[in-house]
């Protein structure tokens, strides 16, 4: 997960939740987000 | 010398002898020097009888020697008897005679000699022999004494049980044939410590038995003087089966951690391939492109096999001392135990050197040692504190240290650590810590607990360098 550029990690995180994957997958995508603290990123695109 | 001999007054002699002097006529006395009445208790004027005299057991056998000396003319050899004084005490006596002849008799001269002391030295000579003989064939311990270059004087029959030789074939030969060879220079210098500080140590070794087989024995040797010269006298005893129950202790040790980090390390696992799942779910849905997401899949693939390759190595028995860097060590027992610590949120701080440190030690062993003292620290510690996990060298050690701000271990129980069953958690067996212990001993180390209680603590394992 932490290979991934941020990009592709905001992408995935809302196709996951397009798509209704996993809340646990949801949730790992979502600690990491937070880690590299890009929540700010996710609140504006959605 | 003729003139004086000439002149000497042999009776004089006779009567001043310490030996006592008797002349028979037949069976009757008709002289004993004043040392027979002294010996057997009479006064200078009392009649002797020699049936009285002679213990009634030599009756028969007198009669046979005296015949001898009559009607044979010849001296018979000298025989222990038994005297009995005029209080009917008795008295060892040994007894010889001979012709004499005077003016056509023939008389038998008879000397008498009290070995009393001798008996009562031969009785105790005997007595202390039996007690060696005794000890000798039912002690179970091999009991051996060589000299200071390790040739074998005397080794008791016990040997023969532990190692199938009789103690003939080993007297004559070097110890140090007889031993492994990983464990050969151990003991030679073990044995030359022993020759000059002559403090007598536990040591452990492999021996060769008869068989062929390699036979643990543990000994401990001390040195003493046999006449001039040094020796060593060493008591060793058969442990191959403590060795095994050992073994088989530190394997159950071993699993119980891995029971107890079991929910921890699936959780691990449980992650990457949560996020492997999504991913695939995220390129079968072909919203994004494949080959964006192969590198992370494969990292993630990796961990788990990382995960379950140490989880293996660790749990596989193990018996081989090879060369290992203690960094990698270290770096594997860190995947399996920070799910642990992170459950109880305290951060595992591991200060990894950049370059490799070299042991000779049993991988699993050392990794149970290192996951032990880590698990302890963390159980030790309150939420969201700090266990460190760090090596420092000098020339020819390296240091493992574990410290933890925890609790702490009052001062009273710190003698108590190590030994089997003596815990101060709840739930421990108090096995843990007498495991790390033998091992660290087998990898020739040594173990130091630095603890103020409320304070915390710092676990030191010295162990040796690998020489380069």
């Amino acid at each position: 997960m932490e290979y991934l550029s941020d990009e592709l990690l905001i992408e995935s995180y809302h196709k996951a939740n397009e798509l209704d994957l996993s809340p646990e997958f949801i949730q790992l995508i979502e600690e990491e987000i937070q880690r590299r603290s890009l929540l700010k990123e996710i609140q504006y695109s959605s | 010398m003729a003139t004086i001999s000439n002149s000497i007054d042999y009776s004089q002699l006779i009567e001043n002898a310490l030996i006592g002097y008797v002349v028979l006529n037949k069976r009757e006395i008709v002289y004993a020097n004043p040392y027979i009445y002294q010996l057997l208790g009479y006064q200078a004027n009392e009649r002797l009888e020699l049936d009285k005299l002679l213990h009634p057991d030599y009756h028969l056998v007198c009669n046979d020697r005296l015949k001898v000396v009559y009607e044979q003319h010849k001296s018979v050899a000298p025989m222990e008897q038994k005297m009995i004084r005029k209080d009917g005490s008795i008295v060892h006596v040994e007894v010889f005679a001979t012709p004499y002849f005077k003016e056509n008799e023939i008389y038998a001269q008879v000397q008498i000699v009290d070995i009393t002391d001798r008996k009562s030295y031969e009785k105790v000579y005997e007595d202390t022999e039996l007690s060696r003989q005794l000890m000798n064939d039912h002690i179970s311990d091999i009991i051996t004494e060589l000299n200071v270059e390790g040739d074998v004087q005397y080794v008791s029959p016990s040997i023969s049980n532990s190692l199938g030789y009789q103690p003939e074939e080993i007297v004559g030969m070097n110890l140090f044939q007889l031993i492994h060879p990983e464990e050969k220079e151990k003991l030679y210098k073990h044995y030359q410590r022993l020759l000059t500080a002559r403090k007598s140590t536990m040591v452990r070794y492999r021996a060769l038995s008869k068989s062929g087989n390699f036979v643990w024995l543990e000994s401990r040797g001390n040195v003493f003087f046999r006449g001039n010269e040094l020796r060593v006298i060493a008591d060793s005893r058969n442990i191959t089966e403590q060795i095994e129950s050992e073994k088989r202790l530190r394997q159950t040790e071993k699993m119980a951690i891995i029971g107890e980090l079991s929910a921890g390390i699936v959780h691990e696992i449980k992650n990457p391939l949560t996020s492997i799942k999504g991913f695939l779910q995220l390129m079968k849905a072909g919203t994004i492109k494949t080959k964006d997401y192969i590198s992370i899949l494969n990292t993630e693939v990796e961990r788990i096999e990382r995960i379950a390759q140490d989880l293996l190595n660790f749990a596989k028995p193990s018996n081989t001392m090879k060369k290992q860097d203690l960094v990698e060590l270290v770096d594997d027992v860190i995947v399996l135990i920070d799910v642990h610590s992170k459950k109880k949120n305290i951060e595992l701080i591991w200060r990894r050197p950049k370059s490799p440190i070299y042991i000779k030690a049993d991988a699993s062993q050392i990794k149970q040692v290192i996951i032990n003292l880590i698990k302890n620290a963390i159980e030790a510690s309150e939420e969201d504190h700090q266990v460190e996990v760090y090596l420092e060298t000098t020339e020819h050690h390296v240091f493992i240290k574990v410290k933890d701000d925890g609790c702490g271990i009052p001062k009273e129980q710190l003698s108590k650590i190590g030994e089997s069953f003596f815990t101060t958690k709840e739930k421990g067996t108090g096995l843990g810590l007498m495991i790390t212990q033998k091992i660290i001993k087998h990898h020739h180390g040594t173990m130091k607990i630095d603890s103020v209680e409320g304070e915390g603590t710092l676990f030191t394992i010295q162990l040796p360098l690998i020489n380069m």
